[in-house]
């Protein structure tokens, strides 16, 4: 599912009224006022737009009104398609539009509602709004926003840039990838590198971590000396990289996921997921097979990279991203990834979900990347970053997303809600990209690491949650 | 088991394939009709690096004394760019099923390090077994934690409303030394399913090596007999299997009475090569059918079957 904010047009929005049956647009209709009252809510209201397939299948619009000091907020309009009601859009919606109604510091938010509108007037109660004033046919409520939670992230700097710390040949730039394994006086922070490019470009990515203070996270304590996991051999799908990966504890030993690669004669390489274990604390990694943990199937043809290890209920999830296409753009291939998950009870024999979980908001050859997952105030949330491989090597943007679900079945993506962005300094080193999203809590505060510009080439940054999710 | 040799049926050289293909009839594999038997084979197109297999079919009569039809165009497509079967389907493997034709297709796509990796597609025929369309993208059985790579070479037959799949499996590649680029060792193992789409390998080698721990086991193919159930296979040399006839293929043999556990009786093969002939090199990618009560084996012989295949008729007692 996607939400979006002000991506619809005159024609979306005629379009959807057309296939709304509610009492407030048949009147419009009725008194030929439509297309003025859509083109009022183009130019003048915020618009919150839920999407179905390219159609505009949700829609909320919100005036702003300023008077003296006050800002407040009037919704004009609530609306959801036939076909789509009693789906929880209008809720999902609503949300939405008073998160944003807090995030720009509204006073206030009103509406007017018909009177004999159960359903809608429930659904205000249910999200705080009280009556302030009533006539024969409507009843107007209002919503001061003390109740809304939203969440920004505050970057708080950069961590560690491998080129200022090139201690072997394997360890030569990049930090990309992080993963956090959580010990009694540190963090340690496993993250891939790679090794300086070999005559025909190609270099090989290595995994090690760095320890981090608890108490200043800033406070670099240890580098791994030696890579954390070996290369496969020869044929193996890890012979040429082990990356990405993330790590989690499994009783007392260590499991870590990872991307193996290996070249190819057409594309240029391909990966598959392995998995390895750890029996001295995370030091190093002994493989479990020589061949892949997640193997590819019919509808995941290849590339399949970025697992993400959770563990909820018991059960192992792990999120990971799969091939959907290989592209050729400007004469070089591009890749188009979609993310997946697959679950298992002993993280060794998984079952396939088998369909892609996050919706497409850039168009159908968007790749997704980085599937991190945290339960928090009984939600799933997810952060991931996704680009647009038809101008990936051009733009080098590549951004952080946002995906919620109650269950880890559904998802629902809306990047709005992100609460973070390339930076607008011009120096910065994430003013181009934020990539490679990892989520993870700390002394009761949520923390993300995160890649900054060239997918991490000068290392990762920190940012710190404020408000919650 | 006792073979009588009928020859080398299909010249690839003097057949109609001469013209589109390069070089090859690979594998042949067997489709019954009522009035015809229809052989699918792998043949050889050059491309700027390498080769290409591809398969096509040709219909013969029931006595193989007439060709009947045979392929004009592609039967299924190349793979796409970046997927398992990009650079060539060998061998290609049919059987019936539910009023269609499956055909489990050995995809191979190239790699740095080494010549290839391979995993198993299937494919499916609605229009009699002319032409074939992929279920997905991707493969139904490919390497996994304890089957790295070089998949291939799927048997698949139901019995008792099972679906069994003899195939290989890359147990590892020897690295070069001045005589020889890396070479592969693959053994034959087993999957089951219900559908023939969902497989679950067994994890288990079912033929133990008679040359040596290199030993390289190839293309089995299964047919039941009375009670008993009959594979053959070919084993060859890890190196020099190309250049000297002691270390190229042969057809090994082994039966099972529950499909499962098998034993290896090469003595009991009951077919060698023919000194002077054209198979007397090699022989390789057998494949067991019957035919109107009589049970035959397509073979290739010398040369991986650059030249063509021949058939054999098992001797009844």
């Amino acid at each position: 599912m996607i939400f979006t904010r002000n991506k619809s047009s005159l024609e979306h929005i005629l379009e959807h009224f057309d296939l709304c049956n509610n009492d407030f647009i048949q009147n419009l209709k009725k008194k030929k006022n439509l297309a003025e009252y859509t083109n009022k809510i183009l130019n003048h209201a915020t618009r919150f737009e839920f999407w179905n397939k390219g159609c505009l299948a949700g829609l909320i619009a919100l005036y702003l009104n300023q008077e003296d000091s006050i800002r407040n907020g009037y919704i004009t309009n609530v609306s959801v398609i036939e076909s789509w009601e009693k789906k929880g859009i209008a809720s999902k919606l609503l949300e939405n539009c008073m998160l944003h109604s807090k995030e720009i510091s509204l006073n206030e938010v009103k509406l007017e509602v018909n009177k004999n509108n159960y359903a809608a007037l429930n659904l205000y109660k249910k999200f705080n709004f009280t009556i302030f004033e009533e006539n024969e046919e409507s009843t107007f409520m209002r919503n001061d926003l003390r109740d809304v939670k939203i969440f920004r992230w505050e970057k708080l700097g950069k961590i560690f840039n491998p080129v200022e710390n090139k201690i072997s040949p394997w360890l030569e730039e990049y930090a990309q990838s992080p993963s956090t394994l959580t010990f009694d006086d540190f963090i340690r922070v496993y993250f891939s590198c790679r090794s300086k490019r070999d005559e025909n470009g190609a270099n090989i990515s290595r995994s090690t971590y760095i320890d981090l203070d608890k108490s200043n996270l800033f406070n670099i304590l240890n580098i791994g000396k030696q890579p954390v996991l070996n290369l496969g051999e020869r044929g193996c799908f890890d012979e040429f990289g082990t990356y990405p990966m993330s790590v989690i504890r499994n009783n007392d030993e260590v499991w870590i996921y990872y991307a193996g690669w290996t070249r190819c004669k057409s594309v240029p390489f391909n990966t598959a997921i392995g998995a390895a274990i750890s029996k001295d604390d995370g030091e190093t990694f002994e493989k479990i097979g020589n061949g892949p943990v997640i193997p590819y199937s019919i509808n995941e043809p290849f590339l399949m990279s970025v697992p993400k290890i959770r563990k909820f209920d018991n059960l192992f999830y792990l999120f990971y991203v799969c091939g959907h296409k290989w592209m050729v753009v400007d004469g070089k291939p591009e890749m188009s990834l979609k993310i997946r998950f697959a679950t298992s009870s002993d993280g060794i024999n998984w079952e396939k979900a088998n369909r892609d979980i996050i919706e497409e908001a850039s168009g159908p050859d968007e790749s997704q990347g980085s599937p991190d997952v945290i339960f928090r105030n009984g939600k799933y949330h997810m952060f991931f970053d996704y680009w647009d491989p038809n101008t990936f090597r051009k733009t080098k943007s590549r951004k952080i997303g946002y995906a919620y679900s109650p269950d880890l079945i559904n998802w629902m993506r809306d990047d709005s809600r992100a609460g973070i962005d390339v930076s607008e300094k011009p120096n910065a080193f994430d003013n181009e990209m934020v990539a490679y999203p990892h989520v993870f809590e700390l002394n009761k505060e949520v923390y993300m690491l995160y890649l900054g510009n060239e997918v991490g080439r000068y290392g990762f940054g920190l940012a710190k949650l404020n408000g919650d999710l | 088991m006792k073979w009588k040799k009928l020859g080398k049926i299909f010249e690839f050289e003097k057949s109609p394939f001469s013209k589109r293909f390069f070089s090859h009839a690979q594998s042949p594999q067997v489709m019954v009709f009522d009035d015809f038997l229809r052989i699918y084979f792998s043949t050889r197109k050059k491309d700027k690096d390498s080769f290409i297999s591809y398969p096509q079919y040709i219909d013969y009569s029931k006595d193989f004394s007439n060709i009947l039809s045979y392929s004009k165009g592609e039967i299924i497509s190349r793979g796409k760019l970046g997927c398992f079967d990009e650079h060539g389907i060998f061998p290609f493997s049919p059987m019936r099923y539910q009023n269609k034709i499956y055909s489990y297709i050995s995809g191979w796509s190239r790699r740095a390090s080494v010549d290839v990796e391979s995993s198993v597609g299937l494919v499916i025929s609605e229009d009699g077994g002319e032409t074939f369309q992929r279920i997905g993208n991707g493969p139904v059985l490919s390497s996994s934690l304890h089957e790295p790579f070089l998949i291939a070479d799927s048997f698949v037959k139901c019995f008792d409303e099972k679906f069994y799949m003899y195939y290989i499996y890359g147990e590892k590649w020897c690295e070069a030394t001045k005589d020889h680029a890396p070479e592969r060792v693959y053994k034959i193992s087993y999957a089951l399913s219900d559908d023939g789409v969902n497989w679950k390998k067994s994890g288990k080698r079912i033929i133990p090596d008679v040359i040596d721990e290199n030993e390289c086991q190839a293309l089995p193919t299964v047919i039941k007999i009375d009670s008993r159930y009959h594979m053959y296979f070919c084993y060859r040399h890890m190196i020099g299997f190309r250049e000297e006839k002691d270390k190229g293929y042969r057809l090994g043999y082994a039966y099972s009475d529950d499909l499962i556990n098998w034993v290896r009786d090469d003595e009991n093969c009951g077919i060698s090569p023919t000194p002077n002939s054209w198979d007397s090199d090699m022989m390789c990618y057998p494949n067991l059918f019957e035919m109107e009560g009589n049970v035959y084996l397509l073979y290739n012989g010398n040369n991986f079957g650059k030249t063509g295949f021949g058939l054999a008729k098992l001797v009844k007692d």
